[in-house]
């Protein structure tokens, strides 16, 4: 065993004062997996010797498992779906009966569309990001929903039905398959395997992406059009169909609420109103008309409706009164 | 971004090490072995004592690399959930204290290149390293501490004035407002002072 390097001399490099042999010294010394965990180990030691910063460690525990017992709640919710699945597949017979007792009375209820669709909705304020049989991820926006179908997706073609604004992450297949995705609008995507951005919540909907290449194909009047993407093409297609392709330097900035990021570049406080509106549920209105006029620009993280908006009231150098779903701001 | 497919476990030259209880491994891991039982009888308690022990060591070393608090405090707050989501207990080959040491550098390596290099992508920073359990490869663990003192010794080479400013704005977390108001001195200045600091910290960055 390798027993060059001792607790002095790589105390001494985590303080920036080891010698360039001696750091040569080290780096074949930790080739060894003992001696990597060693210095692990005196690296933990040495950070609590010469403590930087005191956070709050039992305040950051409870968040954490705050966050923990929020994803599980959510994960219990897709076991059931799926242990409802598994019946089709079982070999008892009176599961299968059972089943298709449960499945036709619900249909009463909920429609034919419950049976052949899983379907997702985010409530306001909430992000969830769901991975889909084939593999591919899609982080859904806030009040947002997404139906995907339950048999055949994946066996020729893969669809799914978005309402709202979403994040995809598709995976490529073996035999190429198309993924599509609709969209209420007058537009679908179709694609082979890529990373983008697909809001359709405004009047104007917009498709950025991130990676790869993908097809729109859209409605222009009766006629429906084709047009191909690559990365940073941010296209906008207002009502009446006409596409408008613009090259974006950030196209990543698109999704950015996937972590709690808002990015805003010179955006009118009355988008941003919008946006609040759809995101969060939350009806803004401005008592001076001149307000919706001014402008923000810059990347901000709020986790809540509240965060969000004292950050704009801070920057603006504005005032807000909220009252449940209601905020008025005011000089 | 060469240097990022380097950090990726090329060549690991001894095969993965399997842990088992009676295996001479365990000697360095001694401190870990109350936590790992832990796990394996109830890993939601596992899960609190391993946080206890580790956080506030962990967000020390963090804030090392990115100088905010805040930005440290989330980074470490995200590898534990990593941690938790990809059940990282159960197919862990080294110590938690590398796997957890080794994630929070990476991940606050990354935020560092995302924020200097707007070009580089935030969203490649969850899924590129820390889902599986990966092995740091001897030369870029090195890098991480030579990194860290370039960081320092550019914040530390910043006129005394201006180092203020910069604390004062990102590990304080002041508003330039508040700062110019506290210091007695245009908002202007204040401006001017971070966006010196800042671009001492880019060229701490360049070359990695």
């Amino acid at each position: 065993m390798n027993k060059s390097v001792n607790k002095n001399i790589l105390f001494e490099n985590f303080a920036g004062r080891a010698t360039p042999l001696q750091k040569k010294l080290i780096e074949a010394w930790i080739q060894e997996p003992n001696n990597k965990e060693l210095y692990y180990e005196w690296l933990d030691e040495w950070e609590n010797l010469f403590i930087q910063i005191l956070p709050d460690t039992e305040d950051a525990l409870e968040k954490s498992l705050k966050k923990i017992d929020q994803s599980e709640q959510i994960f219990i919710v897709e076991n059931k779906q799926k242990a409802q699945n598994f019946l089709f597949i079982s070999k008892n017979w009176f599961l299968i009966a059972a089943a298709l007792i449960v499945v036709f009375s619900t249909s009463l209820f909920l429609g034919k569309d419950y049976i052949f669709y899983k379907n997702y909705q985010t409530a306001y304020g909430k992000i969830e990001t769901i991975e889909l049989l084939d593999g591919s991820l899609v982080s859904l926006n806030a009040n947002s929903s997404l139906k995907v179908p339950r048999f055949g997706f994946g066996n020729r073609t893969r669809e799914v039905y978005l309402l709202g604004e979403a994040s995809f992450s598709i995976k490529h297949t073996v035999d190429h398959q198309r993924f599509i995705v609709k969209t209420s609008k007058n537009f679908e995507i179709e694609v082979l395997g890529t990373e983008f951005n697909v809001n359709t919540r405004y009047k104007d909907a917009k498709v950025v992406l991130n990676k790869g290449k993908i097809q729109l194909n859209y409605l222009e009047g009766k006629i429906t059009k084709r047009l191909t993407m690559k990365p940073g093409d941010l296209v906008i297609i207002d009502p009446k169909g006409k596409a408008n392709i613009q090259e974006v330097t950030q196209p990543q900035a698109f999704s950015a609420w996937r972590e709690n990021r808002y990015v805003f570049d010179e955006t009118s406080l009355q988008e941003v109103a919008m946006m609040i509106q759809e995101s969060f549920g939350i009806k803004v209105e401005f008592k001076e008309e001149s307000l919706t006029k001014r402008t923000i620009s810059g990347t901000f993280h709020a986790e809540n409706a509240d965060e969000l908006l004292q950050v704009i009231a801070e920057l603006l150098e504005i005032n807000y009164n909220r009252q449940n779903n209601n905020v008025t701001f005011f000089e | 971004m060469t240097e990022k497919t380097e950090r990726q476990p090329k060549n690991i030259e001894t095969p993965l090490r399997i842990l088992s209880e009676d295996s001479d491994d365990i000697k360095t891991l001694d401190s870990e072995v109350f936590i790992r039982q832990t796990f394996k009888e109830n890993a939601k308690k596992g899960y609190e004592l391993l946080f206890r022990r580790y956080y506030r060591a962990l967000c020390s070393h963090a804030v090392r690399f990115v100088y905010s608090k805040e930005v440290a405090e989330d980074i470490v707050g995200d590898v534990f959930l990593i941690f938790w989501k990809n059940k990282i207990h159960e197919q862990i080959t080294t110590s938690f204290r590398a796997y957890l040491y080794s994630s929070v550098r990476n991940r606050a390596f990354n935020y560092l290149q995302w924020e200097f290099r707007k070009d580089s992508n935030i969203d490649t920073i969850p899924e590129q390293n820390l889902n599986q359990v990966f092995e740091e490869t001897p030369q870029a663990m090195l890098q991480y501490d030579e990194l860290i003192q370039k960081i320092e010794n550019s914040i530390t080479a910043l006129p005394p004035q201006c180092q203020r400013v910069f604390l004062m704005s990102r590990f304080e977390n002041k508003k330039n407002r508040e700062i110019a108001e506290e210091l007695e001195i245009a908002l202007k200045t204040v401006e001017a002072h971070l966006m010196k600091a800042l671009s001492q910290m880019r060229n701490a960055l360049d070359g990695y």
